[in-house]
C-alpha cells in the first residue's frame, strides 16, 4: 500500500511551523507521531500535498509540575505521559487514560498534541482532561492563547484550531484537595480496539457526603463531552437513587453516534453501568 | 517407538523465527520486477458498458494493461465453469476483476488503475443467500443453466447453485416416534481466515511461453491446474514454485491474483510481483460462507434422537468456487457426531454478490456445530438432562454410519472423548458463582485423503531425503521427517523433507482438510518402508544374511543378535551404487484413505457481565480424538491456535457489509482474538491408533475449531439464561436477550 506524494517540510521553530501552516492553508498539515495520519493517507481517507514535521523543533516534549499544576509538551509522546512518575503520582487516572491508547507500539511514537487534535469522538485522554479542567495552550507566530478543553473540541474531528494554530501544551491545575479520579474505557468486542465508550470520574468526598462530583464521558457524542449539571450531588451521600439520577443526566447529555462497537441504544444503556461503576469505584477508595 | 511421537520443534523453525524464510512478497529476482495492480469493480452487481484503458497505457511507466480481452473465451472453476477471470460484461462482486496493470512502480501502477474508464449500468445487489433464493430476486449468473458442471451439481434453479436432499431412514415416522420435538433457525456470518500474509504472487514467462509462479499455496497443483486453463496451457508450461506460507488456513487453495499476475507478465516480457492490501484480501479473497441453518430435531423423553431434519443455506458468493467440497462436508457433518436414525438433510448453495466464499478451517463445521450443538443443550436443558449424559447417550460407536459418512466408521472414540473432556473440565462439580457458566459441545468431523505420492532416497553418508509437493502450513514437514527416521531407525535430523515445486515434485496432496500428514505420512511411511527393504537387501548380500535377519536401527542396519556384525546406512548407500539393484530411492503412491471420524469435546468456563453482556472466557478445556500424535508438541499447538480462532468466531468475527462493500476490512475494525482476549487452552489427548492413518494418527487441524462457537453459546446460556442463535456473540446481543427475559 503506498502513499500518495507529499512534501516533507521541517520547520525549526514554531513561528516557522505556523506560517507554513498559514501559507499552504487547508493543503498543509501538521504531523507529530504520524501513527494516525499516516494510515488516513494511505487509506486515501485524507490528502495533504504538504506535511509539516514538528519533530524537528525543541522544546515542546516536557512533562513539568509545580504549584501551579502540570504542563505537557503537545510532542510528548503518550507513552511518557504513562510512565510518567510526576504525572501518575499527582494525576493517576491521566497516566492510566494515556496508557489505554492503542498499543504500546503506538504509544512510544504517538504524540499527546496529535491525539487530542486528532479529535476522534472516541479519544481516551479528553475525558480526562475534561474533569481535570485542563487547558490547551495554542500558539501561531507571535501569539499564544488559552483555551479549555471543554471549548477546543466542536464536533467530528473538528476543533477550535484557527489557521495557523498549533497545539503546544496542556495545561492540568491542581486537582481539588481530597479528590479521586478514574478512567474507565470500555471495548465491547476485544480488549485491545477502540473503546465503545469512555467514562472519566472526580469525585470529592467529605466523609460520606459529596464535595464535588465531576464526569466526561468519549464515543458517546461526535465529541468529548463534560457533563453538566451535577450540583445536585453536593453534599449528598452516594446512594443507588442519586447514581440513578446522575446517569439520567448523563442519558439526556449524550448522543451516541452508532457503530462497530455499539448501537446507540447500546451506548445508551453501558454508559449507565460505567458512568455508576466509575462512581462507586471512587466511593469505595479506587484511585486512577 | 523412538521419534513418532516425540514433540519436537519444527524443522524450519530457526529459519522462521530469523526472519530467513522467504514468503510470498519476499521473493526477488535478479531481473526488474514490475508491479501489479488489480481494479475491481466498486459495484456489488452491475453491467460492464464498457471498458477504456487507453489513458492508463500511455502513462509513462506503465508497461502493461490487461483486461478480458486479454485471455481466451474460457469459464472456469473447479466444479461449476461460472468464472471469467476478468469480467467481460458483468460483475458480481465489489472487488470482480476488471482490469489489471504492471508498472516500474507501486504509485505509478495505482495511479494507472485510476486512469482506467468503467462505465457501469448499476444492478440491485442481493447479498443474503435467503432473499436471491426468492422468485423475484436479481439472477446473479443469468446463463447459469449453460454453463458446464461437475456430475454432481444439481438443483439448479435461479440462484441456486446446488440444491442436495440427503435422506436417511424415514423422516416422518422419526418424527412421529418423537416425544418432543424442537425446530430453531440460527445464522452464523461470513468471517475470514485471517492469515498473517496476505495473497502474493510473483510470475514471469520465459521466452517459450512457459510461467513459473511463485506463490505461497497450500495446494500448487491447484494452482497450476487453474492457471493452465484459464491460459490453455499445457501443464509442462506452468510451473509453480511454493514459497513459505504465512498461514492458509483454507483460503489460499484456488487462484486469485496469480493469472492476472502471469498475463501482466506475458504481455509486458517481464516479471511481474502482485501482493493484496489487506483490505483486498479482506473484500475479495474467499471467506468463510455465512449459513442460515434451520434444525428440527425430535427426541424421546429420556433423550434418544430420533429424527433429524436440517435445512442448510449456505451463501457462495459470486461464483461457486470450491463451493461443492463445503457442500459435501456441510452433508457429512449437519447431524452431528450422533447415532440417528431418521435423518433429512436439505442443503443449498446459493449466489449472492460477495466474495466467493471458500473453505476456512473445517468449512461449515463451526457453523453447523454452533446450531447442532446448541440445539442438544437446549433440549437437554428442556428435558432437564444433563448436557453430558445427553450427549453419551447419542454418541456414535464403532462400526456406526452418518450421513454420507461413507459407510461404517472404524477407530470411533467419541464417549471416551466426551468423558475426558468432562473429567478434565471437573465437569460434576459445576462453578456455581453468579454469573459464571460452563458449556459443553461436541465437534464432528471426518477426515478423508487425497491422492499422494512421495518419494524417499537414501544418500551415500547414510542421511535421507524426503521429496514431497506437500506445503508445510502447520508442521507436516517435520512430522513426516519424524515418520521416516522411524522406519528407517535415524534421527529426525537425519531426515531433510523438501517441498519441491511443481515441475519436480511428485504429485501431493493439498495442505487442507486435515488430511496432508494422512495421505502424505502414508505414502512417505510406503517409500521409507521400500527404501528399508532396499537397505536389506544390499546389505544381505555384504554380511551374507537372509534379509529376515537383519535389523534396522541406529542408523544402521546389522544381523539380529550381532549388533557388531553389520553396516552403517552410509557403508550400505555406497554398497547400492556398484550393487546390482542401484542407487536406494523409491516413490510410492496411494488414494484410497477412507473417512476416519475425528472427534473433539470441549467445556468452555465464561463469565458474563449481566450489565454489559460481555462475556469473558477464562476457561478452556479441549478434548480431542487424535490417533497417534506423530507430533504431540504440533498437535496441541494445532488444538489451541484453532480454539483461540474459534473464540473470535463466536464473540467477536465478522465481516460486515453495506450494498455489498465491507465495512470493516481492517483488524482495527475486525476483530479476532488476540492473546489479551485467550484464555489458556487446556488440551487433552485421546490416542488410540486409528485405522488407515500413518503409525495410527488421525486428521487433527480441524476437529479442534468445530465446537468452540457451540460452546461457548451453551456456556453462556449456562450463565445467564439466555441463548443466542446468530453469531458472534456480542455483548450488545447478549444484553438485550438479557433484558428481553428479564421482562418476561
Amino acid at each position: 500500500m503506498t502513499i500518495p506524494e507529499f512534501e516533507l517540510l521541517r520547520p525549526k521553530t514554531l513561528a516557522e511551523a505556523s506560517e507554513l501552516l498559514l501559507k499552504h492553508g487547508d493543503d498543509a498539515r501538521l504531523i507529530a507521531g504520524g501513527t494516525t495520519l499516516v494510515i488516513l493517507m494511505k487509506q486515501r481517507t485524507v490528502y495533504y500535498p504538504y506535511l509539516i514535521d514538528l519533530q524537528g523543533i525543541s522544546g515542546l516534549d516536557h512533562i513539568t509540575a509545580d504549584g501551579e499544576g502540570l504542563r505537557i509538551g503537545a510532542m510528548a509522546t503518550q507513552r511518557a505521559v504513562e510512565t510518567s512518575p510526576i504525572i501518575r503520582r499527582a494525576f493517576p487516572a491521566l497516566a492510566d487514560s494515556f496508557g489505554k491508547i492503542g498499543n504500546v507500539r503506538v504509544r512510544t511514537t504517538a504524540t499527546v498534541g496529535g491525539n487530542l487534535a486528532h479529535a476522534d469522538y472516541r479519544l481516551d485522554p479528553p475525558p480526562v482532561l475534561l474533569i481535570l479542567g485542563a487547558e490547551l495552550v495554542l500558539s501561531r507566530t507571535k501569539q499564544t492563547r488559552t483555551v479549555p478543553v471543554k471549548d477546543f473540541y466542536r464536533g467530528l474531528y473538528e476543533t477550535a484550531l484557527e489557521p495557523g494554530e498549533i497545539l503546544v501544551e496542556v495545561k492540568v491545575p491542581p486537582a481539588p484537595m481530597e479528590s479521586r479520579a478514574l478512567y474507565l474505557k470500555y471495548s465491547s468486542l476485544s480488549a485491545n480496539d477502540w473503546p465503545c465508550l469512555g467514562v472519566a470520574a472526580l469525585l470529592n468526598l467529605k466523609g460520606k457526603r459529596c464535595e464535588e462530583l465531576r464526569l466526561a464521558v468519549s464515543g458517546l457524542a461526535d465529541k468529548p463531552l463534560l457533563i453538566e449539571g451535577l450540583d445536585l450531588a453536593r453534599n449528598e451521600t452516594i446512594t443507588d437513587s442519586l447514581l440513578d439520577e446522575i446517569a439520567r443526566i448523563v442519558d439526556e447529555q449524550i448522543s451516541p453516534i452508532s457503530d462497530l462497537r455499539g448501537s446507540e441504544w447500546y451506548k445508551r444503556e453501558t454508559a449507565r453501568v460505567f458512568v455508576k461503576r466509575a462512581i462507586r469505584a471512587l466511593t469505595n477508595g479506587a484511585d486512577r | 517407538m523412538k521419534v513418532v511421537g516425540q514433540g519436537l520443534p519444527r524443522v524450519e523453525i530457526l529459519e522462521k523465527v530469523t526472519g530467513q524464510s522467504v514468503f510470498g512478497a519476499d521473493v526477488r529476482l535478479p531481473a526488474p520486477v514490475l508491479f501489479g495492480k488489480i481494479l475491481g469493480s466498486p459495484h456489488a452487481h452491475a453491467r460492464i458498458k464498457s471498458i477504456d484503458t487507453t489513458k492508463a497505457e500511455r502513462l509513462p511507466g506503465v508497461k502493461a494493461v490487461v483486461t478480458a480481452q486479454d485471455f481466451p473465451p474460457v469459464r472456469y472453476g473447479r466444479f461449476v465453469r461460472d468464472e471469467e477471470y476478468f469480467a467481460r460484461t458483468k460483475v458480481r462482486l465489489v472487488g470482480d476483476n476488471i482490469a489489471a496493470v504492471a508498472a516500474l512502480d507501486e504509485e505509478t501502477a495505482e495511479e494507472a488503475l485510476r486512469l482506467i474508464k468503467v462505465v457501469y449500468e448499476v444492478l440491485p445487489p442481493v447479498t443474503d443467500a435467503l432473499e436471491a433464493m426468492r422468485e423475484e430476486a436479481p439472477l446473479i449468473h443469468e446463463e447459469y443453466d449453460q454453463y458446464q458442471a461437475a456430475g454432481m451439481i444439481q438443483g439448479r434453479k435461479g440462484n441456486v447453485c446446488y440444491h442436495k436432499q440427503t435422506v436417511q431412514g424415514d423422516i416422518e415416522r422419526g418424527f412421529q416416534e418423537a416425544d418432543r420435538i424442537f425446530e430453531h433457525r440460527f445464522y452464523a456470518p461470513m468471517v475470514h481466515q485471517t492469515y498473517i500474509e496476505p495473497h502474493a504472487v510473483l510470475a514471469r514467462v520465459d521466452a517459450s511461453g512457459k510461467a513459473t509462479v511463485w506463490v505461497p499455496t497450500q495446494a500448487q497443483f491447484f494452482i497450476r491446474q487453474a492457471i493452465a486453463e484459464i491460459f490453455q496451457l499445457p501443464l509442462i508450461k506452468v510451473r509453480v514454485i511454493p514459497t513459505e506460507i504465512g498461514g492458509g488456513f483454507g483460503g489460499k487453495m484456488l487462484p486469485t491474483i496469480e493469472p492476472a499476475a502471469v498475463a501482466l507478465a506475458r504481455k509486458s516480457g517481464m516479471p511481474v510481483q502482485i501482493v493484496m492490501s489487506r483490505a483486498e484480501d479482506f473484500q475479495v479473497a474467499n471467506p468463510r460462507h455465512p449459513c442460515h441453518m434451520r434444525y428440527k430435531t425430535g427426541v424421546k423423553l429420556e433423550g434418544t434422537i430420533v429424527a433429524r431434519d436440517v435445512e442448510l443455506v449456505l451463501g457462495t458468493g459470486a461464483y461457486c468456487g470450491n463451493g461443492m467440497v463445503i457442500c459435501q462436508r456441510a452433508e457429512m457433518l449437519a447431524a452431528g457426531p450422533y447415532r440417528i436414525p431418521n435423518v433429512k438433510i436439505d442443503l443449498f448453495c446459493v449466489y449472492t454478490n460477495h466474495a466467493n466464499c471458500g473453505p476456512y478451517r473445517a468449512p461449515a463445521g463451526p457453523q453447523l456445530a454452533f446450531a447442532s450443538e446448541s440445539q442438544i443443550d437446549i433440549i437437554a436443558r428442556e428435558l432437564e438432562l444433563d448436557p453430558v449424559e445427553m450427549r453419551l447417550k447419542n454418541a456414535i460407536e464403532e462400526g456406526d454410519a452418518t450421513p454420507a459418512s461413507g459407510g461404517p466408521l472404524k477407530s470411533v472414540h467419541a464417549k471416551e472423548t466426551v468423558l475426558k473432556a468432562a473429567e478434565a473440565a471437573g465437569w460434576k462439580a459445576k462453578p456455581r458463582e453468579k454469573n459464571h457458566g460452563r458449556g459443553i459441545a461436541l465437534g464432528y468431523w471426518l477426515v478423508g485423503g487425497m491422492a499422494s505420492s512421495a518419494g524417499v532416497k537414501l544418500n551415500e553418508d547414510g542421511t535421507v531425503t524426503v521429496m514431497t509437493g506437500v506445503v508445510d502450513l502447520s508442521g507436516t514437514v517435520t512430522s513426516l521427517g519424524q515418520i521416516v527416521a522411524e522406519v528407517l531407525g535415524v534421527e529426525l535430523d537425519d531426515v531433510h523433507v523438501r517441498t519441491a515445486d511443481s515441475d519436480f515434485a511428485p504429485h501431493s496432496t493439498i495442505s487442507a482438510g486435515s488430511q496432508a500428514l494422512r495421505s502424505m505420512g502414508t505414502t512417505t511411511k510406503m517409500a521409507a518402508e521400500e527404501v528399508k527393504r532396499q537397505i536389506m537387501e544390499v546389505a544381505a548380500d555384504k554380511l551374507e544374511a537372509e534379509t529376515s535377519d537383519l535389523v534396522v536401527e541406529g542408523k544402521r542396519v546389522h544381523v539380529r543378535g550381532s549388533i557388531e556384525k553389520g553396516l552403517s546406512l552410509g557403508q550400505v548407500a555406497q554398497l547400492s551404487l556398484t550393487h546390482k539393484r542401484g542407487p536406494i530411492v523409491s516413490i510410492q503412491s496411494a488414494s484410497q484413505f477412507p473417512n476416519q471420524p475425528a472427534i473433539s469435546a470441549h467445556v468452555a468456563d465464561v463469565e458474563v457481565d449481566p450489565q454489559t453482556g460481555g462475556v469473558k472466557v477464562l476457561r478452556y478445556v479441549a478434548a480431542q480424538d487424535v490417533g497417534i500424535a506423530i507430533n504431540p508438541l504440533s498437535v496441541r499447538g494445532q488444538i489451541e491456535g484453532a480454539v483461540v480462532q474459534g473464540l473470535g468466531q463466536a464473540l467477536s468475527e465478522a465481516c460486515i457489509f453495506q450494498n455489498g462493500r465491507m465495512l470493516n476490512p481492517t483488524f482495527l475494525d475486525y476483530k479476532i482474538f488476540t492473546s489479551l482476549d485467550a484464555p489458556r487452552v487446556e488440551a487433552h489427548l485421546v490416542e488410540h491408533a486409528a485405522e488407515g492413518g500413518p503409525f495410527g494418527a488421525k486428521g487433527i487441524g480441524e476437529p479442534s475449531i468445530v465446537p468452540v462457537p457451540a460452546a461457548i453459546a451453551n456456556a453462556v446460556c449456562d450463565a445467564v439464561g439466555v441463548r443466542i442463535l446468530d453469531l458472534p456473540i456480542t455483548a450488545e446481543k447478549v444484553l438485550m436477550a438479557i433484558q428481553e427475559k428479564d421482562k418476561r
